[in-house]
């Protein structure tokens, strides 16, 4: 039989196609060996410090701006643009005394000024602002010495204007916001900080470039490298579609994905050249109870869910191995979380026996279908989720508590419609999952913060007295024994159930050396980070 | 013709009064507060409040809508909630890379999809035929994100032929027509196999016509008789369909977008909505209602190009 030319060329092409892809060697890494190319999963969309308080905008931030103090990886406070501070026996005045010698990308001397315009505008007219509520004024002493007058004593203070609070302290060149206004942060050339890294170029939606400041020379105080960091450039490329990442990554298109899925890390993991670098969260993943909601009264109940949840097939299904399980409310990382072998004694771990008879002694019969019913009744309840490793999640766990009887119904909402859902009490119980620098965090909790962000409707006296406490004291060991008692009570009246703490995932070509991730925010100031290519 | 343009430009403005109002009271009655997801993640009620005042968004809806109006008039579309950024400057940054991807996208659909559609028509039932039209019905078939991610797969991944993604910081250049190659590839899928339907199935019917056997009787070369005088008849509905497909592609590529990592509007519009960014909702809505009254004009216009006996008096 004679071919016609169309039937060859199909046949050539796909013999062709199929030698090619087969022949194809592992993929190397081609890029330029002082660019440092990372993928993001969103693209950021404003730079002034404290607008806005989405993730890309903050990491991008960071590498642009300096602020007065900054946490290490441990969570201890180092100087940042202020070399030392003071308060005041009260502990209501705190005095910051500023380095010197600190220039702005613009080329302008950073003093007092700059410090004092930006916490001003902060606390009058940015979204963020809550985050320094106990702040009243503030003063310039001199050039180089400004400060803070609190309303109440109050620890967090520190904590809420250094960088790794989400970068809203960041200082910016206060002439750079006059002179921009409103166009600030989202002109490229509007933004000028003290950071080690500077903006060069911005293709919204697409990538941004960041050149090394080479005057930088007041890194902090953790970092090895304090001057000028390594890598001459950065570019941070906005690739959302999780497969199309780890494709660029394995071409070697890009040197770094610092937000790989779990899906892809282990399969990532065994390329050659390629490594996932993993750091635990400080993560306060859990499922909280809507206490408006009467079923949630009886303690037996949440018990008994708590006990019906077993976190390890959690962790080894949907997060395939890259966490851990949880058996408290605040980061392993974070001051005032209970040590975990204390901990242990306290919070109910997996045991689905001890649930079954605690939902006999609460008066929950198995009905014909499995499900248990008390007063006519079914146990049914609704969880309200807004993402999709939620939703991978709370299928293992609805199937667990099927075993003891419950019938829990999931509703996937997007997250703005689960924050009205929230706001309307519409839920019975609801997943949240964030990271976290302190347990300050405990004013999800307290009755001021319903409906939002205490969308658990937990209204309860001996919370806020610990809340007082950690608020108001100047002592910190009281402190941290605040939150610790806190956490423990959360666990003895089963409160809600704390899920597995998630890790940070960064795929890197193994030439990439030193990246140092940190536990709220990931990647961070990459003073350190270098590409050591042959 | 010039008083059939302006007649057809007038007509656009009670569209864009529809669509405004038709827009403004959708984007406020989905579920959703842009003020507690700018205030963030932990903002509680009283900071939602105030990020809502600076907002402007405690006023009432028609006094929103009437200062919407007022502005937009005066060619300010407002700015951003989230970024602070001019909607109007938004939508000149992103524009470019849907219009390059989506004229791309278009110009390869139509030349292969009328080539694969008259070759069929002329050589019908042969090997091709089939076989097109069984492609055809797989490109009608497949999701574009399954056809995205097979693309990156085969060619950067295994062929390296060309990147996974992005758009080439040098635009107009070589690399920029590789960054180009795979999304406008994977977009054009859906496109290239409609209009090879559509094109073999009216080129089927013309060549049934008695013009069609009258140039033949002539002596007339084949070719001539299916280019000059099938084809150009032929044409009509395809170009209405590929007018129409090109609007729905401008603001229909956002999966594309996605997985190609490809800074567009339809990202853009999608971010915007997830963030309850009204003004930018707003803005590129009305943007591509704009746009598609344009492009609907340019085909209506076009008509009279392959048709002669068709007038605008």
């Amino acid at each position: 039989m004679k071919r016609s030319t169309f039937e060859k060329w199909v046949i050539g092409m796909a013999v062709f196609g199929l030698l090619a892809a087969g022949a194809v060697q592992p993929a190397q890494a081609k890029t330029d060996p002082d660019t440092l190319i990372v993928a993001y999963n969103r693209a950021p969309n404003n730079f002034l410090p404290g607008k806005t308080s989405s993730l890309p905008n903050i990491w991008i931030g960071m590498l642009m701006y300096d602020a007065l103090v900054i946490h290490d990886n441990q969570g201890k406070v180092h100087p940042g643009l202020a070399e030392k501070w003071d308060v005041s026996a009260d502990g209501t005045v705190w005095t910051f005394h500023l380095r010197k010698n600190v220039k702005f990308h613009s080329g302008r001397k950073f003093t007092a000024k700059d410090v004092k315009a930006h916490f001003d505008m902060w606390q009058s007219e940015l979204p963020t602002k809550s985050k320094i509520s106990s702040l009243e004024s503030s003063r310039i002493i001199d050039d180089y010495t400004i400060e803070f007058k609190l309303k109440y004593p109050n620890l967090v203070f520190l904590n809420m204007i250094s960088q790794t609070e989400w970068g809203y302290g960041g200082i910016p060149d206060a002439e750079a916001v006059k002179k921009y206004g409103a166009d600030y942060g989202v002109l490229p050339e509007s933004i000028s900080g003290t950071g080690p890294f500077v903006m060069k170029k911005w293709v919204r939606g697409e990538q941004v470039v960041l050149e090394r400041n080479p005057e930088y020379k007041w890194g902090p105080a953790f970092y090895d490298n304090k001057g000028p960091a390594h890598v001459k450039r950065v570019i941070i490329r906005a690739m959302p579609e999780e497969a199309s990442r780890s494709a660029a990554l394995e071409r070697g298109e890009i040197d770094m994905d610092i937000s790989l899925s779990p899906k892809d890390a282990p399969r990532l993991s065994k390329k050659q050249g390629l490594a996932v670098v993993v750091k635990p969260q400080n993560s306060i993943h859990h499922l909280g109870f809507n206490f408006k909601k009467e079923l949630w009264k009886d303690e037996k109940l949440r018990r008994a869910l708590m006990y019906a949840v077993n976190q390890k097939p959690i962790v080894e299904m949907a997060y395939n191995g890259f966490a851990e399980p949880s058996i408290g409310l605040w980061g392993p990382g974070v001051e005032g979380h209970t040590p975990k072998d204390q901990m242990a004694k306290i919070a109910p771990s997996y045991d689905p026996e001890k649930a079954n008879a605690l939902l006999d002694e609460a008066g929950w019969k198995r009905g014909a279908d499995g499900i248990r019913v008390k007063d006519g009744k079914p146990l049914q309840f609704t969880v309200y989720i807004y993402d999709e490793l939620q939703a991978n999640i709370l299928t293992i766990v609805q199937e667990q508590w099927r075993k003891i009887g419950a019938d829990p119904v999931i509703r996937q909402l997007e997250y703005a419609a689960w924050q009205n859902a929230m706001r309307a009490s519409e839920h019975d119980m609801r997943y949240v999952n964030g990271t976290h620098s302190t347990a300050d965090i405990a004013y999800w909790f307290i009755c001021e913060s319903m409906p939002y962000p205490n969308h658990m409707y937990w209204c309860d006296p001996k919370t806020e007295e610990f809340r007082k406490i950690t608020v108001t004291t100047t002592r910190p060991e009281e402190r941290i024994k605040a939150f610790q008692e806190m956490e423990q009570d959360f666990m003895n009246r089963a409160v809600l159930i704390p899920m597995p703490h998630s890790t940070w995932l960064v795929g890197a070509w193994d030439y990439v050396k030193d990246l140092k991730l940190h536990p709220i925010h990931g990647m961070y100031r990459l003073m350190d980070a270098k590409k050591v290519m042959k | 013709m010039l008083l059939y343009i302006l007649r057809r430009l007038l007509a656009t403005i009670p569209v864009l009064i529809g669509v405004s109002i038709l827009v403004f009271s959708i984007v406020h009655l989905i579920p959703g507060d842009p003020a507690m997801i700018l205030a963030g993640m932990d903002a509680t009620e009283q900071q939602a409040a105030e990020t809502r005042k600076v907002l402007g968004l405690d006023r009432p809806l028609h006094v929103q809508y009437f200062t919407y109006v007022l502005r937009a008039v005066n060619g300010d579309l407002g700015r951003s909630i989230h970024s602070r950024m001019p909607v109007w400057g938004l939508i000149k940054e992103f524009f470019p890379a849907t219009f390059e991807l989506t004229t791309a996208s278009l110009i390869l659909a139509g030349i292969l999809g009328i080539i694969v559609g008259v070759v069929s028509a002329v050589k019908q039932y042969s090997i091709f035929d089939h076989l097109s039209m069984v492609g055809a019905l797989a490109g009608i078939s497949l999701p574009i994100f399954w056809i995205g991610i097979l693309l990156i797969w085969l060619f950067s991944l295994k062929l390296e032929w060309f990147p996974t993604g992005g758009r080439a910081i040098d635009f107009w250049s070589f690399e920029e027509l590789k960054h180009l190659a795979l999304p406008a590839l994977s977009l054009a899928g859906i496109s290239v196999a409609m209009i090879a339907r559509l094109t073999r199935s009216t080129m089927l019917e013309v060549l049934r016509q008695d013009y069609v056997v009258t140039a033949r009787s002539k002596g007339l070369p084949e070719k001539w008789v299916i280019i000059r005088h099938a084809l150009s008849n032929a044409l009509i509905p395809v170009v209405t369909y590929m007018g129409l497909q090109y609007g729905i592609l401008l603001s229909g590529a956002v999966v594309t977008e996605t997985i190609f990592s490809w800074p567009g509007l339809g990202r853009l519009v999608v971010e915007a909505i997830s963030s309850r960014d009204y003004p930018v909702i707003q803005g590129c809505i009305l943007f591509f209602a704009v746009i598609f009254v344009m492009i609907n004009l340019a085909v209506d216009l076009l008509y009279g190009f392959l048709d002669p006996r068709i007038r605008y008096d």
